[in-house]
């Protein structure tokens, strides 16, 4: 195989425009703001139940409705998504992790809470529900050299 | 010291279009449907087998086959090979970019 430099130089360019072409933002993220969406709701609704001493029963529903619409979809948005950008199973599970870890300290330790830490971890499911999203965007623009 | 030309770096099963484009394609992907990647490269469909089947038998590209209720599915990824082997035909192809060199080997 025979190329010049300007041939080559030509294909490498074509290349570059075909990874980066390929993929594209997952629906999935969707429903994983969803999910964050129902961590933050828990976490505030938990933490002021515990404070005033009402019930968490509404904080519980509203923050279930949401993760269930979240999981209910991640199915059908991973089959409908387009081409997703190489390494997206590793930063999805990675994201998966972190808010099962948010999501175990909201239920296991809600009857603890201060207001102070329900807004502090609704805050953290509000960044995850950026970085993850915000990772993939970044991830789309970038091609491997 | 021999020093090789790059362009003995390049690999051959890439040479064609489409199987660039395809290899290209998967470089960017976790995975793809066959259909996917057919509307992407706007070829036909015995095309793309072909060329696909040529880069599996080499261990390059992988082709997963699966079942969506009763429609078959047909996804294509890159093999760990695979991806070493377009990294190393994108070094080359970089190189012989970057201009003439001194390449004892050809003289």
């Amino acid at each position: 195989m025979n190329l010049s430099p300007a041939n080559a130089r030509e294909l490498l360019d074509r290349a570059e425009s075909t990874t980066r072409g390929a993929a594209h933002f997952s629906f999935a993220w969707l429903c994983y703001i969803a999910l964050c969406s129902g961590g933050a709701v828990a976490a505030v609704g938990l933490a002021y139940a515990n404070v005033t001493g009402a019930s968490p029963l509404p904080a519980w529903l509203a923050a279930g409705l949401w993760i269930t619409v979240g999981v209910a979809f991640i199915a059908g948005a991973t089959s409908l998504s387009p081409p997703t950008r190489r390494g997206f199973n590793s930063r999805w599970t990675l994201f998966i992790i972190l808010w099962v870890a948010l999501w175990s300290v909201v239920s296991f330790l809600n009857s603890h809470f201060t207001l102070g830490h329900g807004t502090a971890l609704a805050a953290g499911f509000m960044v995850l529900a950026v970085l993850g999203p915000l990772w993939e965007i970044i991830a789309l623009r970038r091609v491997a050299k | 010291m021999t020093v090789s030309h790059p362009r003995t770096q390049l690999n051959p099963a890439f040479q064609n279009p489409l199987r660039f484009s395809l290899m290209a394609t998967l470089a960017g992907v976790t995975d793809i449907t066959f259909r996917q990647a057919r509307d992407y490269l706007q070829t036909t469909d015995s095309t793309l087998s072909k060329h696909a089947s040529a880069l599996e038998e080499l261990g390059l590209v992988q082709v997963k086959k699966s079942f969506v209720g009763k429609r078959p599915l047909t996804r294509l990824a890159l093999t760990k090979e695979g991806g070493q082997a377009w990294r190393e035909h994108l070094a080359a192809l970089r190189a012989i970019a970057e201009g003439p060199g001194v390449f004892p080997a050809d003289e």
